[in-house]
């Protein structure tokens, strides 16, 4: 209804991206090279985290992160659920070819903050599954390695 | 700042300033709801300043760079604007907020009201709109976003594509354009 579509000064589209989640953010950044550059300099990253944390927008990210194994495929998927219903939001599979999780081990969640993963690796379930297809016996070995 | 659309005794308050628009239409506001917005609070302090014969009702304040289909809004926006500014505490408050923050237009209508709060100086309007265009572009498509801000993609096809096979998930469930 109005007359005029102007395309927006930087500085207001900065405010707006701040308020997205950071899986559209991740997109956007093939948009254009000046958007990849702003998404991922230190400075948005900061603006974002803080404005996150201090307006309403907490509720819309607070949520609880299950890790759990597909039935079908036997991998490690996160979860991302909703605070209070429990629902289901999301789930992204975790990306053992580039951290090097062995597939045989039990992952657990430590903790989380600000959209970094702690993860806790039972590695002595991993060698003993490892031992038990190599028949072997060496499990103290393997441990201390 | 004061809470202006519960004033039990409107009579009271009822200074009125006068604002006018880019074409020329002319909008009498209660003197609390004008005062949100900080660039025509600081012309009519300036105006007081000066001493100039013309006070309160008979002040007309000039806005070249807003339509009155964009001020009209705004001006509404204000009066609901205690409700609107409580904090959503569950998903379902959030889900309602979504869908007012819908109400005021467009996209398109969108972007004029974010440039006219921006103008104003008006923060918490230029904070709800901008909220309001982020949950329209939340879930949207790469290309469709260069057509809304009038981008052009700058990246070479094989850069882009490499990019979007390693972040493949992000790339899941957007909405059609």
């Amino acid at each position: 209804m109005f007359t005029t579509n102007e395309v927006l000064p930087e500085d207001l589209v900065i405010q707006i991206l701040l308020w997205l989640p950071v899986v559209s953010l991740l997109r956007f950044k093939c948009i254009c090279k000046s958007w990849c550059a702003l998404i991922n300099g230190q400075n948005f990253i900061n603006k974002h985290l803080l404005h996150n944390q201090t307006t309403s927008n907490k509720n819309r990210n607070a949520g609880f992160l299950l890790i759990q194994r597909q039935k079908s495929s036997n991998d490690h998927v996160f979860s991302k659920l909703q605070y209070e219903s429990l629902e289901i939001l999301s789930t992204q599979a975790v990306p053992s070819q580039y951290f090097g999780i062995p597939n045989h081990a039990a992952i657990n969640i430590v903790s989380s903050i600000n959209g970094l993963v702690c993860l806790d690796l039972n590695m002595i379930t991993y060698v003993e599954s490892l031992i038990s297809l190599r028949g072997g016996n060496d499990l103290e070995e393997q441990d201390n390695s | 700042m004061s809470n202006t659309s519960e004033n039990p005794n409107p009579s009271s308050s009822s200074a009125k300033i006068t604002l006018k628009t880019s074409d020329n239409e002319l909008f009498e506001v209660e003197e609390a709801v004008a005062m949100k917005f900080c660039t025509v609070k600081q012309y009519f302090e300036d105006e007081k300043d000066n001493d100039v014969a013309a006070r309160g009702s008979s002040t007309v304040i000039p806005l070249p760079n807003v339509h009155s289909a964009v001020l009209a809004r705004l001006i509404s926006y204000c009066k609901k604007l205690p409700q609107s500014n409580a904090v959503a505490d569950n998903h379902e408050e959030e889900e309602t907020k979504k869908k007012e923050r819908k109400q005021y237009g467009t996209p398109g209508d969108l972007v004029d009201l974010i440039s006219a709060a921006n103008y104003l100086d008006f923060k918490e309007g230029l904070e709800f709109f901008n909220q309001a265009l982020a949950d329209h572009i939340q879930n949207k498509s790469v290309e469709y976003v260069r057509k809304f801000f009038g981008i052009k993609g700058d990246f070479e096809p094989h850069e882009e594509e490499k990019y979007r096979e390693e972040y493949a998930w992000a790339f899941e469930g957007v909405d059609e354009d």
